[in-house]
């Protein structure tokens, strides 16, 4: 039974396409044929020179630089935030409301600064080689790395009322509340260029290739429950906690875009690309840990959605969000697979060496 | 031809030889009366409502739990193990059951004010049937835990909390101990264990025997309480005992052959409904609150008063025992606490010389703490429920006002203790208020007080395997006997029904039982239930202290029904 190709199979697949077309684009211009197309170089004096015709044929590779911002989808990685605000809802608000049904405690209040942030841009920095083939075509090998981040520090606080002037005061403080995803794609492309005016090209482009990827949810916490009465005055529960989960895979990244050139120097163009990446990592893996308190924790697991249901006497809650843990007998919880999807609209600027 | 070996040659060899299996008859561990402490180390374990990055993580004090063991009369090795506790939570048993006509020493129930100077012997002690096995609960009685930052007044009040203090900690507690005596005593490992509870030890032997039934939930995350260390220790104790259930859940069928029967006097569960049902009942016209307005002279008006402890108090009768006056029972609590805190009392009482304990010592107990603010007894009254101010801080302010007068010899013996440590407390009123008024898990929405309705069904599942025994006492209206069976039958979603029964079954004396008819599938893990029956004699002139009241008949009744159980006490 054939084995399933490895990231490096695959990434030297990549490259080995990349060189055969080099070479053969090579072979074919010194045929007899002229299989490659126009001679670079062959435009006649004193015709108006399109930007691809800036260049002589001497000049085929080029090198690009470039970076931008892009829309990831990571809707079910950023679900951990729809998970942690539906919790904190549930088990303050809810709770609290039920309390003061029951009698409990007269009233409560909220203070909440800021809070839980999605990732909803990712910053991809790329670099990309690329070989003429014609005055139309060209291939190319490059590699972008993509960035996205939140970090915020933010804190709540419930203060609950009771009778005879007793005041209870939760206070939960994070600092920081983090998600992160990475990638790393490294994809081989075929680009069509077509000139608009005389400075001015538009480009078309496929590409693809392996992406690399890893993400972590992690936070640090400090929870406070402070009681105040006629009698008493102080933190009657401290704890502090780290909370963190991490992942990595690979999966196919494909971009589809279009750029526009113009040139700024004689070996120099600046442009500007519009494109739809396709990337997703499906299995992913990491690590796990948490500090509650005494309390030490870590794991290891493969990333899946859980179905977790929260049954309370105030009422129940249920949803689904990534995790990596999977202790002995939750299997019966997990309901779907976890894919680390990048996929969306990126913007990117960069400049362009010619040599 | 060869010399046979001579005589003492023998001899040596056996007394040399390591005991084994070949030889443990000649050195089975005596089994003799005995008293100390186990350490408890600090248990991290938590709550969760099903989430578990979201869960309320504690982790307790170190707790040195004091015990007092007294053997069976006769063949200690075959005979079955009577755990007895008392209740409150956070009541003293010492000055409770074991006080209170069932070891082999007792207050003397025909003085008034709390049974005299001294104490006497049992004339029908229970290690006729069996050992007896006495445990003062966390911070109640002997028993005294221990922290690091012990002179920090916060740090003090802060370990007051649900860390040490919610229903199922405190029966893990004692379930630790049961486990650990029995590993420390072969010969008894593997017997019948009876758990004996009073009052709050109702709830306490339902979270024990819920937590031994189903111990495998209580360390996988099925439960709301996890303590997945006492799961392991279950688990690994189960494996002496049953080795066939090697690495396996050992089920509720077999668990019963060793915990299968509970004797129950007077117990709070289930708490939540029984309050309920009891003050509906009471208030009712004819009631026993009717019959004592009118016997005081202070007519009882259900509108002028919020429960039943504000009119007996204002009628100057104790809720325990309604036709004596206010704070009898009590009187006994109490003076058992005086007395043991004499060490003679407390030798003759445990029949071991407990000055041979190190614990008990000043010198071990740096670390040792009793009390938050030893200044600040009790809470603020108004804020306290009244059943809670009237049944145990009041009356854990007068012991503490007695200590001040008389504070036996133990200080002399065993040293000097720091401001926030005592020898010994009848009921720790710190550890009340954290039971019953604030603690964080109750507070956070956890079902972490006897009267949540939980315990309640967890008692009706244990009734599924355990075989019960309770007590109906004519006089308690603290845990009010006419109310038990209504409140279970409160319980719709398990039961169809729950009534009492007087007919007498054979040559009953005090006949008397409770029938509970299930629901098709009322639990989804056991197949179709039935009825289930558990016995409820009837004691006409006693009050919540069942043994004390009336001893013999409990002694009889008890003996009978474990014989109806196949249990060999004779």
């Amino acid at each position: 039974m054939p084995s399933r190709p490895t990231t490096f199979c695959r990434v030297s697949r990549v490259m080995a396409a990349f060189f055969l077309a080099i070479s053969l684009n090579a072979a074919l211009q010194a045929s007899p044929l002229g299989l490659a197309g126009e001679d670079l170089a062959a435009a006649p004096a004193g015709v108006h020179k399109s930007p691809a015709a800036l260049f002589d044929g001497s000049r085929r590779f080029q090198f690009e630089l470039y970076g931008g911002a892009a829309q990831p989808g990571l809707s079910a990685f950023n679900s951990l935030v729809d998970n942690d605000n539906r919790i904190q809802e549930f088990t303050f608000e809810r709770l609290l409301d039920f309390l003061q049904q029951q009698g409990e405690i007269i009233s409560w209040t909220k203070n909440q600064q800021s809070g839980r942030k999605k990732i909803a841009l990712s910053f991809p920095l790329g670099v990309r080689f690329r070989y003429r083939l014609s005055r139309r075509f060209s291939v190319s090998l490059g590699a972008r790395a993509s960035l996205g981040r939140r970090e915020k520090d933010f804190s709540f606080e419930y203060t609950r009322r009771e009778s005879l002037n007793y005041e209870d005061r939760e206070s939960v403080k994070y600092s920081p509340y983090l998600l992160s995803a990475r990638s790393l794609a490294v994809q081989a492309g075929f680009h069509y260029h077509a000139s608009v005016s005389r400075k001015l090209t538009l480009e078309a482009f496929l590409a693809a290739g392996p992406v690399f990827a890893d993400c972590r949810y992690s936070s640090d916490w400090e929870y406070i429950w402070h009681r105040k009465g006629p009698d008493m005055d102080f933190d009657v529960s401290r704890m502090t906690g780290h909370l963190e989960e991490m992942g990595k895979g690979t999966g196919i990244a494909a971009d589809m875009g279009a750029r526009i050139q113009y040139p700024v120097m004689k070996r120099l163009a600046l442009f500007l690309e519009g494109v739809y990446s396709r990337q997703v990592v499906k299995k992913i893996t990491g690590k796990g840990w948490e500090i509650r308190g005494d309390v030490e924790t870590a794991w290891e697991g493969k990333w899946a959605i859980k179905k977790e249901m929260i049954t309370a006497p105030w009422g129940t809650t249920g949803a689904a969000f990534p995790t990596n843990y999977w202790p002995e007998g939750s299997a019966s919880s997990r309901v779907g697979d976890f894919r680390l999807d990048f996929s969306g609209f990126q913007a990117r600027i960069g400049l362009c060496l010619f040599f | 031809m060869k010399r046979p070996v001579p005589l003492w040659l023998w001899v040596l060899f056996l007394i040399l030889s390591p005991p084994g299996k070949s030889n443990s008859t000649l050195f089975a561990q005596e089994i003799s009366n005995e008293t100390g402490f186990m350490t408890i180390e600090p248990i991290s374990f938590y709550f969760h409502y099903g989430s578990y990055f979201n869960r309320l993580e504690l982790r307790s004090s170190e707790a040195r739990m004091f015990y007092s063991f007294q053997a069976a009369d006769r063949d200690p090795e075959d005979k079955p193990l009577f755990v007895f506790f008392n209740g409150g939570p956070a009541s003293a048993t010492t000055s409770g059951l074991m006080s209170m006509y069932t070891g082999r020493q007792t207050l003397d129930n025909r003085i008034e004010n709390g049974g005299g100077e001294s104490y006497v012997p049992n004339p029908l002690p229970w290690t006729r049937l069996g050992n007896l096995l006495y445990i003062d609960a966390r911070e109640a009685g002997f028993s005294y835990n221990i922290m690091s930052r012990v002179s920090d007044e916060l740090a003090r009040w802060q370990e007051f909390n649900a860390q040490n203090y919610n229903p199922l900690f405190d029966a893990a507690d004692y379930l630790r101990l049961i486990l650990r005596f029995l590993a420390r005593h072969p010969a008894l490992r593997a017997n019948r264990v009876v758990i004996v509870g009073e009052s709050y030890g109702g709830d306490r032997a339902t979270c024990m025997l819920h937590l031994l039934l189903n111990y495998a939930d209580y360390g996988s995350g099925r439960e709301m309480f996890q303590d997945l260390a006492l799961s392991r220790e279950i688990q690994g104790h189960f494996e002496a005992v049953f080795p066939g259930f090697l690495g396996r859940t050992v089920p509720p069928e077999v668990i019963i052959r060793q915990f299968g029967h509970q004797i129950l006097i007077q117990p709070s569960v289930p708490w939540g409904y029984r309050e309920e049902v009891t003050e509906e009942l009471l208030r009712r016209p004819g009631s026993e609150l009717y019959r004592i307005g009118a016997e005081v002279g202070i007519p009882f008006r259900p509108d002028a008063y919020s429960d039943r402890f504000e009119f007996l108090q204002a009628a100057g009768r104790d809720p325990y025992i309604y036709v004596r006056p206010d704070g009898w029972l009590n009187g006994f609590f109490n003076n058992a606490g005086r007395l043991l805190r004499k060490i003679s009392n407390l030798v003759q009482v445990t029949g071991t010389d407990v000055t041979r304990l190190a614990e008990f010592y000043a010198a071990a107990r740096t670390q040792a703490y009793r009390l938050a603010n030893p200044d600040i007894f009790g809470q603020d009254e108004a804020f306290v429920p009244a059943a809670v101010r009237v049944l145990f801080l009041d009356p854990a302010a007068r012991e503490a006002a007695r200590i001040q007068a008389e504070p036996g010899d133990m200080t002399a013996v065993f040293g000097p203790l720091q401001r926030w440590d005592r020898y010994f407390l009848s009921n720790n009123g710190n550890a009340l208020y954290a039971f019953h008024v604030f603690n964080v898990a109750m507070k956070r929405g956890y079902e972490a007080h006897p009267t949540d309705l939980r315990y309640g069904r967890m008692f009706l599942k244990n009734l599924v395997h355990i075989e019960t025994f309770v007590t109906d006492a004519a006089y308690d209206l603290v845990v009010y006997s006419k109310a038990f069976a209504p409140s279970l039958a409160r319980y719709t979603e398990i039961l169809d029904s729950a009534h009492v029964s007087e007919d007498p079954l054979g040559r009953e004396s005090r006949p008397g039982r409770v029938i509970v008819t299930y629901k098709v599938n009322a639990f989804p893990d056991i197949p179709a239930v039935g009825t289930r029956t558990i016995r409820f004699p009837f004691y006409d002139q006693s009050c919540h202290a069942v043994s004390l009241t009336q001893p013999v008949e409990f002694f009889l009744d008890v003996a009978e029904w474990l014989r109806q159980g196949g249990f060999d006490i004779d």
